[in-house]
């Protein structure tokens, strides 16, 4: 190992940015209440004094305090660990291993393009808070600094970190390609079943952001907006009172006007929300690239940031394969890979990493590709086995008892009506459940299907099971029934109400896959 | 109960997937309950729960001037209550048992779910023993035993004596510890040999 980063050395001062814009960015992401805030600012003018000297004082401190993040920052290559240190008041100094790197992962913020400018983020097998972020570094530095990771790690042949095959040269041996610096992606060794894997064009990435509306999100969001807007003042503008006018004329005439004139303005609304949600999907992924090098899967894409998200296939837990309602008409999965929970490759919204827009034929084509997954399986299955019915008997009818025993003390109000109308939608959603949840053992992966309109099934390799539980009602004991609860370091998984010896045999197959597994499953 | 010298288990054989009916399935195998003491221990925990309650109770309903058939009601509902509770408690402590295997521990709880826990050792991440001031007054210990991912603890055994409970805990890690090296020696892709313990 060259002497040439033994030394403690400081970031480039561009890496002020970097530590401004992520000061920034937790300051925002720990606020939504930012957002009335911000609307007040604007209903009593942005112009006041005080807004502006607040704004200016912000900037300030960021900035001051990114200089001081920057000032205090020393990072060195020694001993084989990559030592970091930081902190103005609480220090902290961190000794990475360098055999205890999973991988290192370059990222270009759009802040940092026009200077050509990289970060460099050090994963460990750890939590992510422990990750290195090494900002502002061009893109020699960069593949200099990962040839020297990875270099030492070499030598050492540590299996547990690097499968051994002299691969983790290959990077570096490469010629630079100056031109196309940007997608890292391209600086790779081609070989058998390596290289891309999936690539999902702009038409693809439309279709995912129609298909995958996160309205939960999007809903928290306006709803602190739309509580402070003045419905009353809004009601008496003009243009509001002429659409009323003509909806009093022309559709209040009839209930089937009514009720079409209600689904178009549905349709609308769900047009709008999806509207964002593609432009978001496309923003995110565009152009999405998945490739495979050395037992990783790497993805990169992003208009707004580059981002190379890489994980190794073998600390996949649980592949999820994902219809929304909407995927389910038009025919589009959404594949999951699931991480250790608390791991997720997005570190803030907790997302896993993804392929969007699948169609039925392309699942076993890149399922046969990932050798590197700890399930044999090729293909989404074609049947699963249902649970049983006690499930549904069980919650169905203290459901349908609620709006029963209302009646009879309150009689039929308004209020009775709402509710049997609520619990009718309710058994409608608890029948579509029952009718989906179910399972699928084939050999040593155990599917496992659930969804309402939607479904989803989930590919469970039986040898990442960490904990089997079976439970048992006296009910369930008597119709020899029983749930099983299969614990993975991705979450927990429950199959309700299956015959007692199908939870036992995916229970003892799981236990004997585990009980004698010297591989590290995590 | 079962064997605690270590197994030379760095001489894998071929796993074998036995025939069902060849299986003694996890929620079939002979566990063994929690001592008495615990049992003590969770009646003197109803007692410290519900006398206070029972006691306040109709000390506060009387100072609110209530009439006295409500006084009697809210009695007469709080003993119904702490006797359900209690005699639920108890039979709950009944059902805990646990076991030590060769390749899992396993453990039973719960009254209306009834639940067989099995924990493999080559699955389990680090383990605790707790003890709380009246499990101290009875010489009780609690066992958690956590695998990856979820911040709770998989298992969580109480009840285990002072005599039990600390060589449980060394024998759990004992057995961890000696499936993570035979993992370290199966990816050294060392010969695997018998080891001298």
């Amino acid at each position: 190992m060259s002497a040439r980063f033994a030394q403690w050395a400081s970031l480039s001062p561009w890496s002020i940015i970097s530590f401004s814009v992520g000061s920034l960015r937790q300051l925002l992401t720990n606020g939504y209440a930012l957002i009335p805030l911000v609307y007040t600012g604007w209903q009593q003018g942005f112009n006041s004094p005080w807004l502006l000297l607040v704004a200016a004082g912000l900037v300030l401190a960021t900035l001051s305090y990114a200089s001081l993040q920057w000032a205090k920052y020393r990072y060195r290559l020694q001993d084989a660990k990559l030592g970091i240190r930081q902190g103005l008041v609480f220090k902290r100094a961190q000794e990475i291993p360098l055999n205890k790197i999973q991988n290192v992962r370059l990222e270009q913020p759009l802040y940092f393009r026009p200077l050509g400018l990289y970060s460099l983020v050090v994963e460990t097998a750890g939590s992510k808070q422990d990750e290195a972020v090494l900002a502002a570094v061009n893109y020699r530095q960069a593949m200099l600094l990962k040839k020297h990771l990875f270099a030492s790690q070499y030598l050492q042949t540590s299996p547990e970190a690097m499968p051994a095959d002299g691969e983790s040269t290959a990077h570096v041996n490469e010629p630079l390609q100056a031109g196309v610096a940007a997608t890292t992606a391209s600086v790779q060794t081609w070989r058998q079943s390596e290289g891309l894997v999936v690539a999902k064009d702009l038409k693809a990435l439309l279709i995912f952001g129609l298909y995958h509306n996160n309205l939960v999100w999007l809903s928290i969001i306006s709803g602190s907006i739309i509580g402070q807007v003045d419905w009353e003042s809004l009601g008496q503008t003009s243009l509001v009172q002429g659409v009323w006018h003509w909806y009093q004329a022309n559709v209040a005439t009839g209930l089937v006007y009514q009720i079409l004139a209600a689904l178009a303005a549905l349709a609308l609304l769900a047009l709008l929300l999806s509207l964002i949600s593609i432009a978001s999907a496309v923003l995110k992924y565009y152009p999405y690239r998945l490739s495979l090098r050395q037992g990783t899967l790497h993805r990169t894409g992003g208009i707004l940031a580059k981002q190379q998200d890489a994980l190794r296939l073998h600390r996949v837990q649980l592949v999820r394969f994902e219809q929304p309602a909407i995927g389910r008409l038009i025919g589009r999965w959404t594949v999951h890979f699931e991480q250790v929970k608390g791991n997720e490759v997005e570190q803030l919204s907790k997302r896993h990493l993804l392929i969007p827009s699948m169609t039925q034929t392309e699942i076993p084509q890149a399922l046969d590709r990932l050798d590197g997954l700890a399930t044999k399986a090729n293909a989404l299955p074609d049947r699963y086995q249902g649970i049983d019915s006690g499930w549904l008997w069980r919650r169905a009818i203290p459901l349908a008892l609620l709006p029963v025993v209302m009646t009879l003390l309150l009689g039929l109000t308004p209020f009775t009506e709402l509710l049997f109308g609520f619990t009718l939608v309710a058994l409608i959603g608890l029948y579509l459940n029952y009718r989906q949840w179910g399972y699928h053992l084939a050999g040593d992966d155990c599917w496992i299907h659930t969804g309402v309109l939607g479904q989803t099934w989930q590919l469970v390799p039986l040898s990442k099971t960490q904990d089997v539980c079976i439970s048992q009602t006296p009910g369930q004991r008597r119709k020899s029934l029983a749930s099983l609860h299969l614990g993975l370091a991705s979450g927990p998984l429950v199959i309700p109400y299956i015959p007692l010896e199908e939870a036992r045999l995916i229970a003892e197959t799981a236990l004997n896959l585990t009980r004698e597994d010297p591989t590290n499953w995590i | 109960m079962e064997d605690v010298t270590p197994q030379p288990s760095a001489s894998m054989q071929v796993r074998r997937r036995l025939e069902q009916p060849d299986w003694l399935a996890i929620d079939e195998v002979p566990l063994t309950p929690l001592e008495q003491a615990y049992l003590h221990q969770v009646q003197i925990e109803n007692l410290l729960i519900f006398t206070p309650l029972l006691i306040i109770a109709p000390l506060a309903a009387m100072l609110l001037n209530l009439p006295g058939s409500l006084i009697l009601a809210l009695v007469t509902a709080l003993l119904m209550l702490a006797g359900i509770v209690s005699y639920g408690r108890y039979r709950h402590a009944l059902t805990i048992a646990y076991g030590v295997f060769d390749h899992e521990f396993i453990m039973q709880k719960g009254l209306i779910w009834h639940k067989k826990i099995a924990l493999p050792y080559t699955r389990l991440q680090h383990v605790s023993l707790s003890q709380g001031p009246l499990e101290r007054y009875f010489h009780q210990h609690t066992l958690k035993c956590f695998s990856a991912g979820s911040g709770s603890a998989e298992i969580s055994l109480p009840g285990l004596g002072d005599d039990t409970a600390e060589p449980l805990r060394r024998h759990l890690l004992a057995k961890a510890s000696q499936k993570q090296a035979s993992q370290i020696q199966a990816s050294q892709k060392q010969p695997l040999t018998e080891r001298e313990d």
